[in-house]
């Protein structure tokens, strides 16, 4: 299997990265943050081609960004579903992150607040509106962090990485079972609190 | 909303998701009682996933990543008559079920006729269940039996979502119609043999069923003769996410929170809760389940109203009930159950044993022996030998024979030892075979031992770790009356292992008989005599008897330090219980002198990265901060953690390391530091440990923490939880019961419910008083707090000699200089100036600057 094109230096580091995560421990830690700012940027860009792409047309699927970011930095030769399931798992915080923060800002500058402190591709997200809805599911899901723990980490792998239930389990260390019931769960408590 | 409430909303939203729309207000009714808080949270979640309008169309927010996260957590909705999915037209609902929706719906082209669409929900990766259904669509249309109603198409809609189409079977649950027509034991049993035959023809062209169940077996009549049709062959496979190309056992999940299939149904390899993977001997165990379902009108295990863990616990574990002795919920037509003793309880009972190796090898055995029955010859069925269940049983036990395996491994290396050093003169040849035979009796002892764990004797009953070192430290008296040497040895293990169990009374007793018997047989200076005196040391340390303990270990390390070689490990361990001990009582400077010793010694005969020195490192942290060196106290415990994270550490040493770290970052003011810390201390305790004392003293610290940030409802469940946890560990006259209850009524205070807050200080004065006496600073401290209590409720004369006394023990306990004791002369200074007293106030000022200043 040849890579696809556009691999590069930072392809094989996050692949690499990835491997050290399987220590755990110190090496995991510091694997985690140095892949945390591997990925920020490179979700950006993503973000924002999927978009210029796709002229708001379509719905831009965080998950699509995650998922197309993995396929694009990792060598799947090298790793095996664990990795997947960490690289994934950690996307999807940032993914998280990237959309809060490109909300907040415009809900900031709205307010007349400091715009030019987090730059960000005004591509990525299409209506104005949606910055209220993201900073509402962000504000939830840290209400039920704080309610159920394992609940909100589920909702936040799923919705923002678009993790596969098995994925999670493997993620997060539970079974399969009991993820199906934090989501069923974050879902429907979710849905009632936006509806509110 | 607190955690607990959510955790119980949770298990009640989760269980009647799994049911089918129709059933899940039974469920919740059922589920909540009359607790109408939960069943109004329960209600409104679930009626979001019934019938309230799409979420997208609400709200009229829009976006496309925005939209994007509706999508992932928005709800079904039932397709509308008129409908077109593909092809096909929906006409009405049949029903639902766990992964989708049945429909009735027609096909005009290329030919006219009605089918059964299952339309699979939302969240599944469509493409991946069409694909996989395409690579067994060819077996599927292999299947050419009366029995099977056959699968006719498969697609996906234009919202992307999967569905199946199937022949429409007009029929009814094959239970269902046993019972309505009244169907005697052997026509119940003809009928099965029609099943078993469907899915043997499916088994043999290499289908699993995987879901097999009463609603998937219809029963259809024509011409008064009945004829069952198994329904929905392959679809939970083709849904089931975890099939194929994966290395773990399938768990029978789908993606949005149902297991495919009724728990009730599952074997256990299915469940997820035996490894393994789903075969044609899955389908007999879901088979046994419907002819015991067919034959009692009950099912195996009743699920209903079990939490999700529980449910692959008794599936994983439970021995169903012979089906003969099964009394039938209703008087509706009961097959006689002297019909169904023996050979078919039997039958029955070997389709449901637990590992697919021990049931029927396929469903065609399994209608043999059926058959067998019906023709009254015998049967192949056997029930289960008592050597396999006791092996069983000692697997199943796994954590509590752990306990006594661990003991039984202490046992015989310390057999050998003592074996060892008795026989130091004796030329090797008869060493060995003294070893030999020590080692003989000990596995003999064992294997007494675990004999008496017959599961056969405990009948209704879990043993546990416990019951087994009952028996155990019985027959010790009984088995090795002959062999004094090893009779104590094995009694000072067992004296162990009871400490460790938190029984200390018998762990007193059994240590002071093997000390009595150590100093017969070897006198009054002996490395036997010196392990017995640690054993009992620490069985009266576990009974919060430090005072008691104390001489005995100062024994026990003169002696070890007298007789071993400098390097030995032994000497250590009585360094460091010492230090414990003095530790406790509170005699800090000796203990940390003697926790540097221990750390000291570690270094010098273990290698850097082993174990023992992080145990090392984390003690004399602990006595750092006790002191207040809190400089030093951070390196320590850092130096620790870091280990710990290397590998350095079990879980368990980890969780006290962030134990003692997180109170540590609390004290030097760092909370956000403090609070992961807490937490992970208590989920590691939580999973090493379950209901123990050292998770109940997670939830106290992280009360006392959460307290500090002001998270007052927060810290009471946590409060609330130690108690509980403690009291149930260790009774009522435990000195942590009464810690936890003092800390339990701080937060109370905190929340002004004052009365319930003195109830709380005096059963913490009572547990404190019944373990330790008047006499410790600890009773101080919290006759302290209650007299704070009621001096801030303007009870001052009755909160006066708390205080003073409280001040007193403190200052006797802990000195003048200490934190808590200037904290208790600020305190009472408090109470006499709002009494009006200022001469005593500016007194009890002075102490508290003095100590500050000394």
């Amino acid at each position: 299997m040849t890579p696809p094109a556009g691999r590069d230096a930072t392809a094989s580091v996050a692949t690499q990265l990835l491997m050290d995560l399987r220590h755990g421990g110190d090496t995991g830690a510091q694997a985690t943050a140095a892949l945390t700012d591997l990925l920020y940027p490179e979700l950006r860009r993503i973000a924002a081609r999927l978009m210029r792409r796709e002229r708001g047309n379509h719905t831009l699927q965080p998950t699509a960004v995650v998922h197309e970011a993995f396929l694009r930095l990792v060598d799947e030769r090298s790793i095996d579903w664990q990795d997947r399931a960490h690289f994934l798992g950690i996307g999807a915080r940032v993914m998280r992150r990237i959309l809060i923060e490109h909300a907040r800002r415009r809900g900031t500058a709205k307010r007349g607040g400091d715009a030019a402190r987090v730059t960000f591709d005004e591509a990525l997200v299409a209506g104005d509106d949606s910055s209220l809805g993201l900073v509402a599911v962000d504000e939830l899901l840290s209400r039920l962090q704080a309610i159920d723990r394992r609940a909100a980490d589920v909702a936040e792998l799923r919705i923002f990485g678009g993790l596969t239930v098995r994925e999670i389990a493997r993620e997060l260390g539970v079974s399969p079972r009991t993820v199906n019931g934090d989501w069923a769960m974050a879902r429907l408590w979710l849905a009632r609190e936006l509806a509110h | 909303m607190r955690p607990d409430q959510f955790a119980r909303v949770r298990e009640v939203v989760a269980g009647a998701l799994e049911r089918p729309v129709g059933q899940r207000q039974d469920w919740v009714t059922d589920a909540c009682g009359d607790d109408t808080d939960l069943r109004a949270e329960v209600e409104s979640l679930l009626a979001l996933d019934a019938n309230t309008p799409s979420l997208l169309a609400t709200g009229g927010l829009g976006g496309a990543a925005w939209t994007s996260v509706l999508e992932a957590i928005a709800p079904e909705t039932p397709e509308p008559p008129g409908r077109r999915i593909g092809p096909y037209e929906i006409v009405a609902v049949l029903g639902e079920g766990g992964m989708g929706t049945v429909y009735h719906a027609r096909q005009s082209e290329p030919l006219r006729r009605d089918v059964a669409l299952k339309l699979v929900r939302r969240g599944l990766d469509s493409s991946r269940i069409i694909t996989r259904f395409e690579v067994e669509r060819r077996t599927l249309a292999q299947l050419d039996h009366p029995g099977i109603a056959r699968i006719l198409d498969a697609g996906a809609d234009d919202q992307g979502r999967p569905f199946f189409v199937m022949e429409l079977v007009r029929g009814v649950p094959i239970t269902e119609y046993s019972d309505v027509r009244q169907l005697s034991v052997r026509a119940r049993l003809d009928l099965f043999l029609q099943v078993c035959h469907a899915v043997s023809h499916a088994h043999q062209k290499g289908v699993l069923h995987r879901d097999l169940k009463p609603s998937n077996v219809l029963v259809t009549e024509h011409d008064g003769v009945a004829h069952p049709k198994v329904i929905d062959f392959g679809v939970a496979r083709a849904i089931d996410p975890d099939s194929g190309g994966d290395d773990e056992a399938p768990h029978m999940l789908t993606e949005v929170g149902q297991l495919v299939g009724t728990p009730e149904y599952m074997s256990p390899e299915q469940s997820g809760a035996r490894p393994g993977g789903a075969d044609t001997r899955s389908d007999v165990y879901s088979l046994g389940v419907l002819l015991y379902e067919l034959l009692t009108g009950e099912r195996p295990y009743q699920l209903r109203g079990l939490p999700l863990s529980e449910i692959q616990r008794v599936i994983g574990t439970e021995e169903p009930k012979r089906p003969s002795t099964v009394r039938r919920p209703s008087s509706l037509y009961p097959p006689r159950s002297r019909e169904l003793a023996g050979d078919l309880d039997t039958i029955v009972l070997m389709s449901l044993r637990k590992e697919p190796e021990r049931r029927y090898q396929g469903v065609e055995p399994f209608a043999a022996d059926v058959r067998r029955y019906l023709e009254g010859r015998p049967v192949e069925a056997r029930l289960d030998t008592w050597s396999y269940r006791t092996a069983k049983f000692v697997r199943r036990h796994r954590a509590g024979v752990a306990v006594a395996a661990t003991a039984a491994v202490a046992l015989i290396v310390f057999a050998a030892t003592m074996t060892y050093q008795r026989n130091r003169a004796v030329d090797a040849e008869r060493r060995a075979q003294a070893e030999a035979e020590t080692a003989r009796q000990v596995s003999d002892f064992l294997v007494g031992l675990f004999s008496q764990a017959n599961p056969f004797v405990s009948e209704g009953r879990q043993l546990t770790a416990r019951d087994l070192l009952d028996h155990g430290a019985d027959r010790i008296q009984q088995d090795l009356r002959g062999q004094p040497g090893v009779q104590a040895a094995l009694m000072i293990t067992m004296s162990q292992a009871y400490t460790g169990l938190q029984v200390p009374d018998r762990a007193v007793e059994l240590a002071t008989r093997a000390l009595d018997r150590q100093r017969e047989l070897y006198g009054e200076t002996h490395a036997g005599v010196a392990t017995a005196l640690v054993a009992l040391a620490a069985a009266h340390a576990a009974r919060s008897e430090a005072d008691e303990a104390l001489p005995l270990y100062r024994e026990a390390l003169a002696m070890r330090r007298a007789l071993l070689d400098d390097g030995d490990p032994a000497i250590i361990e009585a360094v460091r219980l010492l230090a414990l001990d003095l530790h406790t009582l509170a005699q800090f400077p000796e203990a940390e002198a003697l926790y540097r010793e221990a750390l000291d010694r570690t270094r010098r005969i273990r290698p850097a990265d082993h174990q023992d020195v992080t145990a090392a490192l984390q003690a004399l942290g602990g006595i750092l901060h006790a002191q207040g060196k809190t400089d030093e106290a951070l390196t320590v415990l850092r130096e620790a953690l870091e280990r710990a994270r290397s590998g350095q550490a079990g879980p368990i040493m980890t969780a006290d390391i962030l134990s003692e770290l997180a109170v540590l970052q609390k004290n030097l003011g760092r909370p956000a530091d403090a609070e992961p810390m807490y937490r992970e201390a208590l989920e590691l305790r939580e999973q090493t440990f379950g209901v123990h004392p050292f998770t109940a003293q997670s939830h106290n610290n992280l009360s006392v923490f959460l307290r500090g940030e002001n998270r007052i409802e927060d810290a009471l469940l946590h409060a609330r939880k130690a108690v509980e946890i403690y009291r149930g560990a260790l009774g009522d006259r435990h000195r942590d019961v009464g810690i936890a209850y003092s800390n339990l009524a701080s937060v109370l205070k905190s929340l002004a419910r004052v009365d319930e807050a003195e109830a709380a200080y005096r059963a913490s004065l009572g547990a404190i008083e019944a373990s330790m006496g008047r006499e410790y600073w600890v009773y101080g401290q919290v006759e302290y707090n209650y007299g704070v209590l009621l001096r801030d409720a303007g009870r001052f004369a009755a909160a006066e000699p708390l205080i003073v006394r409280g001040y007193q023990l403190l200052l006797k306990g802990l000195g003048p200089a200490n934190g808590r004791t200037r904290q208790a002369a600020e305190g009472a200074g408090e109470l006499y100036e709002r009494w009006g007293r200022p001469a005593q106030a500016a007194e009890y000022r002075k102490l508290a600057s003095a100590g500050a200043g000394g």
